[in-house]
Parts: C-alpha cells; sequence; structure tokens
C-alpha cells in the first residue's frame, strides 16, 4: 500500500502547483477538507471513480480511478487533476512510473532549486477522490 | 555529455534522480536496482527480508546477514551509543501503537509503557565473527527506517560515480544526496521545505558533492481530541512524539547515512542537544526551526544558505 501513497504524495504536488495558479473561494474550499478513515485492505475486487468536486468553481475538481484485485489497490489512474497538458489520463502502476508528473512537481517550484529536501505535502483534492473510491470499494 | 531523469518507487517512497555523463540513464537504472536489492534486504514489510528474518527470530537466536545489513547495524548501535538512546532502531513497537497513517487518538499511558521495556536498541546483537545479528528480547521489533534510507542514497551514489557520473542529484525520499557540482560548474541548490506553510520553502542550501536531509513534525501527523499536534518523531525515553521544540531540522554532511541519522537525533534533542550531538562533528551543518517558526543555522552552513522568506535566523553557536 505504500507506494500509493508515495505516488499521492507527487501527483499532490502537482495538484498544489495547479492549485497555486488559480486563486479563490474555490482553493478554501478545498483546503479546508476533513478526511475520514479508510480501509485500505479487505476491499471489494472491481473499478471503481472516486470524485471530488467544487461546489463554487470546478477548477480542481478531481477524479481517480481505482482498480482493486485480491481485495487491495492494485492500480490507479487519475482521469481529472494532475494530469499533463494534453489532458491524456496518466497510469500509474506498482515500479515505474510517473516521470512527468514528478518533473512538473519539479519544475512548478517557482522558487529555482534544482530538488527539495524533506517529505512532500498533499493535494486534499486528490486523497478525497481517492477516499470516495476507496470507500466505495470498503466491504 | 548527455542528461537523464527518472523517478522510482521504493523503499515505500520515490526516488527522484537527475544526472550527467555519457550514459545517464543506464547509470540511473543501476542505482535504482542498488537501491531496491537494499530494499529487499532491509524493509520489515517484506516477509523474505533479513530484517524480518532477525525479527521472527527476536529472543531466539541470531540470524546470518549480508555484510550491507551487518554494517547499517553496526551504525546503528553506535548512533543509539553516541545518542545516549535518543537514536533507536527497535522503536517500532512503538510506532506501532502511535499508527500515525491512520490514528485520531493518542495511545493509553499504560499501552506505551507495557511496550517501552521492548525499546532498546543495547539488545540488537551483532556478531561480526559469524556475520550473524538479532534481537536480545521476544517481541522486540527492529526497523531500519532511521537510517537505510540514508544508506541506499550513499550506495545509489556510490553506484553513480562507477558509471563516471560527474555530476547528479538522487532524492530518495526526501534524502538528498548530490554528486559533484551542476555542469555549469555552480552548486545544486537543495530547497528546505516550510514547515507549516504547504508548497513553500524556508530557504535553500549551495552544496556539492554532500547530502542534505531534514526531519519535520509536519510529515506524517494527526491533531488529537486535545488539539495537540502528534507527529512521527517519536522520543524513545517517553514514548511519546518528540517535544524538543523543534519543528524542522535539516542536516547537511558528506555522508547521507550521518545525515539521516543526525536529522532524527538533533530534533529529537532539540538546540540543546544538537549543541551536544554537534561537538565534534565540524563537517556537520544544521538549519533548524523551533516551534516559534525562528530559524537557528550553525556557524558552517551561513555560507551556503539562503532564506527565502522573512524568516528570522539567529546562529545556532556549539
Amino acid at each position: 500500500m505504500w507506494w500509493i501513497l508515495s505516488v499521492l504524495m507527487v501527483i499532490i504536488a502537482v495538484g498544489l502547483f495547479m492549485a497555486m495558479r488559480v486563486d479563490g473561494p474555490n482553493r478554501k474550499e478545498a483546503s479546508r477538507l476533513q478526511f475520514e478513515k479508510v480501509q485500505f485492505s479487505n476491499l471489494k475486487d472491481g473499478t471503481y471513480i472516486g470524485k471530488w468536486e467544487g461546489s463554487t468553481s470546478h477548477i480542481r475538481d478531481t477524479q481517480i480511478e481505482v482498480k482493486v484485485s485480491g481485495g487491495e489497490v492494485e492500480s490507479f489512474t487519475i482521469l481529472k487533476g494532475a494530469v499533463p497538458k494534453n489532458g491524456q489520463p496518466v497510469k500509474l502502476t506498482k515500479g515505474r512510473t510517473i516521470d512527468d508528473l514528478f518533473k512538473s512537481a519539479l519544475e512548478a517550484k517557482s522558487l529555482s532549486v534544482d530538488v527539495i529536501s524533506g517529505a512532500t505535502v498533499t493535494s486534499k483534492t486528490h486523497l478525497k477522490a481517492f477516499e470516495d473510491a476507496l470507500k466505495q470499494a470498503a466491504h | 555529455m548527455h542528461s537523464h531523469e527518472a523517478s522510482f518507487t521504493v523503499m515505500h517512497t520515490i526516488l527522484a534522480c537527475k544526472a550527467y555523463g555519457r550514459r545517464p540513464e543506464a547509470a540511473l537504472e543501476a542505482a535504482y536496482a542498488e537501491v531496491r536489492r537494499l530494499e529487499l534486504l532491509f524493509s520489515r514489510f517484506l516477509a523474505e527480508s533479513e530484517v524480518c528474518g532477525i525479527n521472527e527470530r527476536a529472543g531466539k537466536a541470531l540470524v546470518a546477514v549480508s555484510p550491507d545489513t551487518m554494517h547499517v547495524l553496526k551504525e546503528a548501535i553506535a548512533a543509539g551509543r553516541r545518542s545516549e538512546g535518543l537514536f533507536d532502531v527497535t522503536i517500532a513497537p512503538l510506532m506501532n501503537l502511535w499508527d500515525f497513517t491512520h490514528a485520531s487518538a493518542s495511545p493509553s499511558q499504560a499501552a506505551i509503557d507495557s511496550v517501552l521495556p521492548l525499546v532498546d536498541y543495547r539488545q540488537v546483537v551483532v556478531d561480526e565473527k559469524t556475520g550473524r545479528a538479532g534481537l536480545g528480547k521476544p517481541g522486540m521489533v527492529l526497523d531500519l527506517g532511521g537510517l537505510a534510507k540514508g544508506y541506499a542514497a550513499d550506495r545509489a551514489k556510490q553506484v553513480l560515480l562507477d558509471w563516471d557520473i560527474q555530476s547528479a542529484y538522487i532524492n530518495l525520499g526526501g534524502n538528498v544526496v548530490l554528486v559533484g557540482a551542476k555542469p555549469d560548474g555552480s552548486a545544486w541548490k537543495v530547497g528546505i521545505r516550510h514547515p507549516r506553510i504547504p508548497n513553500a520553502l524556508v530557504g535553500a542550501i549551495s552544496a556539492e558533492g554532500s547530502s542534505v536531509v531534514t526531519s519535520g513534525d509536519y510529515e506524517r501527523f494527526f491533531i488529537d481530541e486535545q488539539g495537540e499536534r502528534q507527529h512521527h518523531i517519536v522520543d524513545p525515553r517517553t514514548g511519546r512524539p518528540s517535544r524538543s521544540g523543534l519543528v524542522s531540522l535539516t542536516v547537511a554532511c558528506p555522508q547521507s547515512l550521518q545525515a539521516d541519522v543526525l536529522s532524527t537525533t538533533c530534533f529529537l534533542g532539540g538546540l540543546e542537544g544538537c549543541k551536544k550531538l554537534l561537538a565534534d562533528l565540524p563537517e556537520v551543518g544544521v538549519f533548524a526551526i523551533d516551534d516559534n517558526l525562528r530559524g537557528w543555522i550553525t556557524e558552517s552552513l551561513v555560507p551556503s544558505f539562503q532564506p527565502v522568506t522573512g524568516l528570522d535566523i539567529s546562529l545556532l553557536t556549539l
């Protein structure tokens, strides 16, 4: 399960970058999101689409498709949210992944640093969409 | 000269790296393979790992371990001794109890008291002659999380050097290791995350060929019923999240293993503990942020530190 959280951290940096670019009430709404406990194992096999939608604007709306097999999350794809410029969904799988996402996360930093020390903070809208999918998959 | 950038998921985190050289792509693949090899030895979540073997036989027998595991265990014991137990690789029973990833409430004092006797780095046994290692008491759990990433990042750097890479950075879950300077000859700039403002930095350290590691209370935490932040850096003496007065501590020094160990240890030690821990280590630079968001910096790090916000900074005199 940890790889998924790691991957989320990266997505999240990108999500935050996007959030930085457009200000407004929608940002506040996203920043105030609260999270519930979700289970990460003993899930029902299948494919679920988790969503987060803003009420004041749709700029941060996020959709994540989560595939569950063997009771655990096997992979997930971001359908809406932190996707590259061409709008194609980014497939995230175990092992080699997310070159593009990570690069844009680093480039997104307005300061001219090459690399950042310390773990990354989270993009709440992506986590919220992920939580929504997991809730659907819970027994 | 070519450049290549890649990221991999390994050791429950992300390995992001960039290298310049003749064959940077193959070099980065080889560096990843080395980190993955070490994960298979060190992970306490992979049943076949050497660490799992040690945990399964805790209190019963020593098990044969590789030279890598032996080396890391010896470093861990030495770090425990130097810090008088602040750095403890047997802290896992406490971490399991706190469960920072999922919990929203603190464990009871009784529960903490019941696992504290299992946390004691002095019960880690290594027998170099026979190449065996183990834990002295049943129920103890070895977790190399406090230094495995540092060691792996050092090893990954060595792989890049073996591939004749003269300019690169490796970022293994926030443990940054640098090979040489940037191709244009200027120093790498390593950003230090702001401990309270998401996506902001408090400053940058210019560095060449060294390692920069940050420990912060903002990485994993929950806010309990009393509204108090319970973060993942647990003090093995009390069994509770550290209240050393620091919220972030960055170490810059030649070896990432040392930086990894010292970032946690100095965080737990607080400003006073830092002075003691760093007294004989002139090559180590530290930048700390206390809970009033005041910055503290050692003199050796001043020339390479660039603050990026209106942070109030004082000299940390050793």
